[in-house]
């Protein structure tokens, strides 16, 4: 099973480097998406399937907690992980995420080792949300199937 | 700068350009002679505003060679290959880290937040044009100096 993975950073640069950072992880990553912002991040989220979230804090029109707001506010996509890569590095801004529902913060700057690690993490719980999900599928198919047979 | 200042944005700046840009880098202990002044060279002008408990504004200027070299590293792509927006994007990104980094150790409660980092080519650059801007520091590094000028309260 590969994840596919959503980078939301104004910069594009940046979202070049945690792309290369995460593709030498060796983890079972499949595609990318990006987005400059939040707005652009959640319209990425409405057409895409993606498994886990990398958003910078610091964006313009709209920042990473307003998405991370946004996305644990959807019944669609509350499950997805998000993970914050960012420069704003104060322990009040990383506990404000925390508590809104982020899976991780990384602080910028980062080594590669550091995005494996949790991302690893992060992505064994996406794996075990993934299969609820599709096992709780699965189930509503074949009750459905069992529906329609009694009639 | 006050020491205890000085020894925040050294030790960010160390952490940042040695861990993001392959970069060593140190805050140089007094402004370089005016003979080491670069005069009417193609620079790089990055910085970002920050707001709240503390408010200010830091300037980065990077010559050329060293804004290649450091996007160069940072994005493991051959120098001759960079574009003018990747370096300005990589130069901003750089003034995000510094000052980001130096914010957090300064304000732990996260009462101040940062701006959108911005940045510009400038075709002549001479210390000159902002020796008398506040602040004006300067850090060696093994492609000359990295100049820095911040204003608090801005």
């Amino acid at each position: 099973m590969a994840f596919n993975i959503l980078v939301a950073d104004d910069s594009a640069t940046m979202r070049m480097v945690i792309k290369k950072m995460v593709r030498m992880t060796g983890l079972p990553i499949g595609d990318f998406a990006e987005a400059a912002n939040g707005r652009e991040a959640l319209a990425v989220l409405e057409s895409s399937w993606i498994d886990v979230l990398l958003t910078d804090v610091n964006m313009p029109e709209m920042g990473g907690m307003e998405l991370l707001r946004a996305v644990k506010s959807d019944d669609v996509h509350r499950n997805i992980p998000v993970i914050f890569i960012s420069t704003e590095s104060s322990e009040c801004r990383m506990t404000e995420a925390k508590s809104l529902g982020a899976a991780a913060y990384i602080k910028k700057p980062f080594v590669p080792e550091k995005i494996k690690e949790i991302l690893s993490a992060v992505l064994a719980q996406a794996y075990a949300s993934r299969l609820a999900a599709e096992t709780a599928a699965a189930g509503a198919e074949v009750e459905a199937g069992e529906e329609e047979c009694d009639f | 700068m006050e020491e205890r200042m000085r020894q925040i944005v050294n030790e960010t700046a160390a952490e940042v350009f040695s861990t993001m840009f392959f970069a060593p880098i140190e805050l140089f202990p007094t402004l370089p002679e005016p003979g080491q002044w670069p005069v009417g060279a193609p620079a790089i002008k990055a910085g970002i505003a920050y707001h709240g408990k503390l408010s200010g504004r830091v300037w980065l200027y990077f010559s050329l060679s060293l804004a290649a070299s450091i996007t160069s590293s940072f994005l493991a792509v051959a120098e001759e290959e960079l574009s003018d927006q990747l370096l300005l994007d990589t130069m901003k990104e750089a003034a995000n880290m510094l000052v980001g980094g130096v914010l957090g150790k300064l304000d732990p409660e996260g009462a101040s937040t940062l701006g959108i980092p911005e940045a510009t080519t400038v075709a002549d650059f001479s210390v000159a044009m902002i020796a008398k801007e506040p602040g004006l520091q300067a850090f060696s590094t093994e492609i000359g100096f990295l100049w820095m000028t911040y204003a608090e309260g801005q």
